[in-house]
């Protein structure tokens, strides 16, 4: 089960933070996302240490485990960070979370071509919204394929 | 369809293969900023509508003369056939959008253009205090100011549009009336 996805910007600045799972405590998600940064940092491929723009996208896998949950990563070009958070009753392999994540990316993209949205700023799309809606309802029900 | 709507299909096909591409992607784009940038000036979705329109206007008052040079197409002999060859040739051959005429009124005074696509939507979504704009005005400009280079006046305007949120793009022209030749000299 997906619990949450999140969309962070260059500056580190949260674009888009949605939870999946009833929880009792939503901000515990919000906090663990925004701890999971600093292993951005870490695991950044070596040419964007370097250099301002990152050579390739990339997907960082396992970012680190917790109690209840997992969470992935994924860097693009433009430093803008995906966070998936998945909680331990999944066993999905990672190859599948790398196509979520590569359809995740196409779907921020889109939502940043909309000429009314500003590029750093909060996604407001709503077409974003339930096509993401729609991908984790399908991850979720152990139909999602690459 | 009858043969001669055919015909146009046909000619505005041939037409269209002859024309120069671009990029889709690169007009969306580039429409769309242009949108977002008056939208940033006038602040008012009918003020940007309206000047949309205007410089629809002047792109159609040049634009009739390329339809009728590349495209192999006659004179028309009433409003219906003007209809029949702005959707099948002018819209094909533009934009290469599909385009079909509908509601054709007794007199043949006024018809609407239903297109079935429309590349200048591609990812774009209207925020909320936006959503009287019609973003692609343009086209109406541009039937407007075409038209009147050959004579006619018209009122163009969008019936339905998707991108808020109807089913499909229809835009309702309405003839007004016939203009005269005028000549800028008098018999001595």
């Amino acid at each position: 089960m997906i619990a949450g996805v999140a969309v962070v910007g260059r500056n580190n600045n949260p674009l888009y933070i949605k939870i999946f799972q009833e929880l009792e405590d939503e901000l515990s998600l919000h906090y663990i996302v925004h701890s999971s940064l600093d292993v951005f940092e870490e695991r950044a491929p070596e040419s964007s240490r370097t250099s301002e723009v990152a050579k390739v996208d990339s997907f960082l896998g396992l970012l680190y485990p917790m109690e209840d949950y997992r969470l992935y990563g994924y860097v693009t070009c433009t430093h803008v960070k995906f966070v998936v958070v998945v909680d331990h009753a999944d066993q999905k392999e990672e190859a599948l979370l790398k196509a979520f994540c590569r359809r995740l990316h196409s779907l921020f993209v889109d939502s940043a071509c909309n000429p009314f949205h500003t590029v750093g700023s909060r996604i407001q799309s709503r077409r974003f919204e339930q096509e993401l809606e729609g991908m984790v309802r399908l991850w979720n029900s152990e139909s999602f394929s690459s | 369809m009858s043969q001669q709507a055919k015909n146009l299909q046909r000619a505005g096909d041939i037409a269209f293969s002859k024309m120069e591409k671009v990029n889709s992607e690169l007009l969306s784009l580039t429409y769309g900023a242009m949108v977002s940038q008056l939208v940033k000036e006038f602040e008012d979705a009918a003020e940007v509508s309206r000047q949309l329109e205007k410089m629809g206007y002047s792109i159609g008052q040049r634009l009739i003369d390329e339809l009728l040079a590349k495209a192999n197409v006659s004179a028309c002999e009433d409003f219906k056939d003007t209809a029949q060859t702005i959707a099948k040739v002018g819209f094909k051959m533009f934009m290469g959008i599909n385009a079909s005429v509908a509601n054709v009124n007794e007199e043949g005074t006024e018809f609407s253009l239903l297109l079935e696509d429309n590349p200048l939507n591609d990812f774009v979504e209207l925020p909320e205090h936006l959503a009287d704009l019609r973003y692609s005005c343009i086209y109406c400009g541009v039937i407007r100011g075409a038209l009147e280079m050959v004579n006619m006046r018209v009122e163009c305007s969008f019936a339905k549009d998707v991108l808020a949120g109807d089913d499909s793009t229809e835009i309702k022209v309405i003839l007004v009336d016939k203009l005269e030749d005028e000549f800028p000299f008098k018999d001595a």
